[in-house]
């Protein structure tokens, strides 16, 4: 034989050689291209979201808002595990977890669940308890599973704010909110993805729950302008604030709560930040306020999603029903 | 009659003007869908009849959710057993006390999970309640039809085969081999001719 | 995950009427607005920056120790030094098992959330690590008064090596002139979380276990103090786990705007005597030592 024989001990390249991949512009110009400037401060990032892309699960979601991206499975209502400890369970009993996938940050994630992963579950968790009919599912669970497959980055005590490339910046403010507000839209995205993936598995619920985020900041160019001289320093209120931070203010406080838009019920509600509370809870009221209407814009959003996958199923159905008329080998095929 | 879909927490019509069905809850005198799904309005059989009197009891409102295919894959998913329900079931142990059972079929749908119960001594048959002997009544491996008489405790539905209708309705023989029903307490195997002792439902 | 019920369905159904009444009747007879007695004790811990122990009636006893650590700047790519004095991290440990109750790590949470704005004046990276040993339900409040008490005890070493130096920093051993991690009257002080629940209409601040497991919502609300006139600063509001044991089918899921609004309210009224009496008593003890 002309050729020799290969070398079994080591992995061979092919024999026809590699061409090294290509891609197209990783340059810092689209790093990110996700906040436009030009979103109005009401105005919510666009939401894509969609049911049942998971078949082996009772119900899924998918949600994707801007950089951020997670899938929602819900498992049962299930029989409780045979070595469950808790008592006869007249309701179901709802588990939550948040995972990150290990990719999904700039700093890699472990496999096991970190004190941030368990604190999301317990608000996510707080967030659907009170929406889902549990007593209608004695004796078993319902499991929510989120997996979160790319987030904004939070910031790992880092304020990459201050700095640009080359030349030191003298820093403005220290955007101490930075990480509230990466966590807060994580919240809210795993809340309104969470009830969508409830509604699909068909269980039933009072109400769905909209995941909302409002942040306030200092408004800087009030305070130039001096327009409300007295009333401190203009606020500036932001719904669903991205993580990249503003060109002016510093940041105040940052609101996430989850909504029961048909009940005006707020089932989990999370404020961290600086609110004064010299006249009373007027300053925590607005922020609330706007983290509201944001949950309210996602509702529109959650609505249709929910209802996307059913309509289709409805629409097949009544396609489907004049052909069974027309013949019986149509049926068959399907 | 069905409509367009609906989403929980979308109000229906006023509490007073329907009876609640499935799929939908009362909030505020205010009939509130809790599921993604059609809206269904059936007028209640007994007004029909009487040619509408005063007191006529309001239409029956409630809320479906679609099922993705034929077979019900998906709506079955959230099926649960509750007291009265018919199941079907497979034995997976006995001992002198009771059967414990693996519940795959609840009122006629297959459920994603099998549920475990149990069918105690005392609720094998109607009569000559202590007489019964779980040994001579199920073997494991037999399918039976069951009730649902509570939800029992926190790991165990508890059946009841206390009727003629119920029962072992499928069994093989200590040797492997089908069997079929001569009584309603015995079983006979279609190749050696064997008979064994089980609590038989009646075929039809 | 849900909140262990330590009283049966009638028991929490009496309880839930109980509460909903117009005045309401708390199973200790407290006013809504009534804290449990407190006993509190700070810097006793001979081998910690600041230590605190708080004992609540029925609430069990709560030990805190602040231990300053040196720990290497993992920040040095960028931000090495701007404004890093103000920052000082907060990492909380709760010590013991016996930290599963409702709301348990609602309050610490709240605490070290909170906490980094409201530190000031030490100027290398410190890490208090607080180390909480509740004996039984521990109550947000206790957690989080331990740590409001120890906070306010803590003296940290006196830094003699100059800061711009990207060093391990050296620190003096003369105790005497060591600098409180927060100066006597200055502000912000260290927050507070205050539990509250709502059951009916009525709004309960401090709730027992008893109550937390009958209430509908609960919030737990962290406030520091912003001057010496009292005024408060809300840094923190969250949600509570609570029992929703005694209320009907179909009633409240959530909270209504006009409830979140007259409980935080509540806590706003009553944060600013709290954190002063605390602090009053920290500084007699310390005087004292």
């Amino acid at each position: 034989m002309a050729s020799r024989a290969p070398d079994r001990r080591r992995n061979n390249p092919p024999s026809h050689g590699t061409t090294p991949p290509v891609f197209l512009s990783t340059s810092a110009g689209d790093i990110n291209p996700v906040q436009a400037p030009s979103r109005p401060p009401d105005e919510i990032r666009k939401i894509f979201l969609r049911t049942g892309l998971v078949s082996s699960v009772t119900g899924s979601s998918f949600l994707e808002i801007a950089p951020l991206k997670l899938s929602v499975s819900v498992l049962g209502p299930r029989p409780l595990p045979r070595t469950s400890t808790t008592p006869f369970a007249a309701q179901a009993i709802l588990t939550t977890e948040v995972k990150f996938a290990p990719f999904a940050s700039t700093v890699r994630r472990g496999y096991v669940r970190d004190s941030s992963e368990r604190d999301l579950g317990s608000r996510l968790y707080q967030a659907l308890v009170g929406a889902i009919r549990r007593e209608l599912y004695p004796k078993s669970r319902i499991e929510v599973v989120v997996t979160i497959l790319d987030s904004e980055d939070e910031g790992d005590e880092v304020n990459t704010v201050c700095i640009e490339e080359g030349k030191t910046v003298e820093p403005r403010f220290w955007d101490v909110g930075r990480s509230e507000r990466a966590l807060g839209v994580v919240l809210a995205g795993c809340i309104t993805a969470a009830s969508a993936a409830l509604a699909d598995a068909g269980i039933e619920m009072f109400d769905l729950v909209s995941g909302g985020v409002a942040s306030v900041f200092v408004d800087g160019s009030e305070v130039k302008g001096k327009a409300k001289e007295g009333a401190g320093p203009g606020r500036r209120y932001v719904r669903d604030p991205s993580i990249a931070p503003l060109d002016e203010g510093a940041p105040l406080a940052t609101c996430v709560l989850g909504y029961m838009a048909a009940r005006d019920e707020i089932s989990e509600l999370w404020i961290s930040g600086r609110l004064g509370t010299k006249s009373g809870t007027a300053e925590m009221d607005e922020l609330v306020d706007e983290a509201v209407a944001a949950a309210r814009s996602s509702r529109g959003v959650l609505n249709e999603a929910a209802k996307e996958r059913i309509q289709f199923i409805v629409d097949k159905a009544q396609s489907a029903d004049p052909s069974a008329v027309g013949g019986k080998d149509t049926e068959m095929t399907g | 009659m069905t409509s367009a879909l609906v989403v929980p927490g979308q109000p229906l019509g006023p509490a007073h003007a329907y009876v609640p069905g499935s799929g939908v809850h009362v909030f505020n005198g205010q009939i509130v869908s809790s599921l993604v799904g059609q809206v269904v309005t059936t007028a209640s059989t007994s007004t029909s009849a009487s040619a509408s009197t005063l007191t006529s009891t309001p239409p029956t409102i409630s809320v479906v959710k679609p099922s993705v295919a034929a077979d019900e894959e998906g709506s079955s998913a959230t099926l649960l057993p509750d007291v009265n329900s018919e199941v079907l079931c497979r034995v997976t142990r006995i001992n002198a006390r009771q059967a414990t059972v693996a519940v795959f079929v609840v009122n006629g749908r297959v459920c994603g999970d099998d549920f475990q119960g149990v069918i105690r001594v005392q609720d094998v048959r109607q009569t000559e309640v202590d007489r019964v002997r779980i040994f001579t009544s199920f073997r494991p491996g037999d399918i039976v039809r069951a009730k649902v008489i509570s939800l029992g405790d926190q790991s165990n539905y508890y059946l009841s085969t206390a009727h003629n209708s119920l029962g072992v309705v499928m069994a093989n023989s200590e040797a492997g081999d089908p069997m079929y029903p001569i009584n309603w307490r015995e079983m006979k195997s279609s190749r050696t001719g064997v008979v064994e002792e089980r609590k038989v439902a009646k075929p039809f | 995950m849900p909140p262990p019920t330590p009283l049966s369905p009638p028991e929490l159904s009496y309880l839930y009427t109980s509460l909903t009444l117009s005045p309401p009747i708390r199973p200790d007879l407290r006013a809504p607005s009534q804290f449990r007695p407190i006993v509190a004790e700070c810097s006793f811990l001979p081998h910690c920056n600041g230590s605190a122990r708080i004992c609540m009636a029925e609430a069990g006893e709560c030990i805190v120790g602040i231990k300053a650590e040196v720990e290497k700047d993992r920040t040095t790519k960028y931000a090495t030094i701007i404004e890093r004095d103000k920052w000082i991290e907060v990492t909380v440990e709760v010590a013991g098992g016996g930290a599963s109750g409702p709301g348990s790590g609602v309050g610490v949470g709240g605490i070290s959330g909170a906490e980094r704005r409201a530190v000031g004046g030490w100027s290398s990276d410190i890490g208090p690590v607080l180390l909480l040993t509740p004996t039984s339900h521990p109550s947000p409040l206790l957690l989080s008064a331990a740590a409001n008490v120890a906070l306010d005890s803590t003296f940290l070493p006196k830094l003699t090596s100059p800061h711009e130096v990207d060093d391990i920093p050296a620190f003096s051993d003369d105790w005497a002139i060591s600098t409180p991690l927060y100066e006597p009257a200055t502000f912000p002080r260290p927050p507070i979380s205050l539990p509250i629940v709502a059951v009916g209409d009525n709004v309960f601040l401090d709730p027992s276990v008893a109550e937390v497991a009958a209430a509908e919502v609960g919030l737990v609300v962290t406030l520091t103090l912003a001057d010496s006139e009292g005024n408060c600063d809300l840094v923190g509001v969250r949600g509570m786990e609570v029992g929703r044991g005694g209320g009907k089918e179909g009633e409240r899921k959530g909270t209504s705007r006009k409830l979140l609004r007259q409980m935080v309210d509540a806590c706003i009224r009553e944060a600013g005597d709290v954190i002063k009496g605390l602090g009053e008593s920290t500084r007699q003890q310390m005087f004292r030592a």
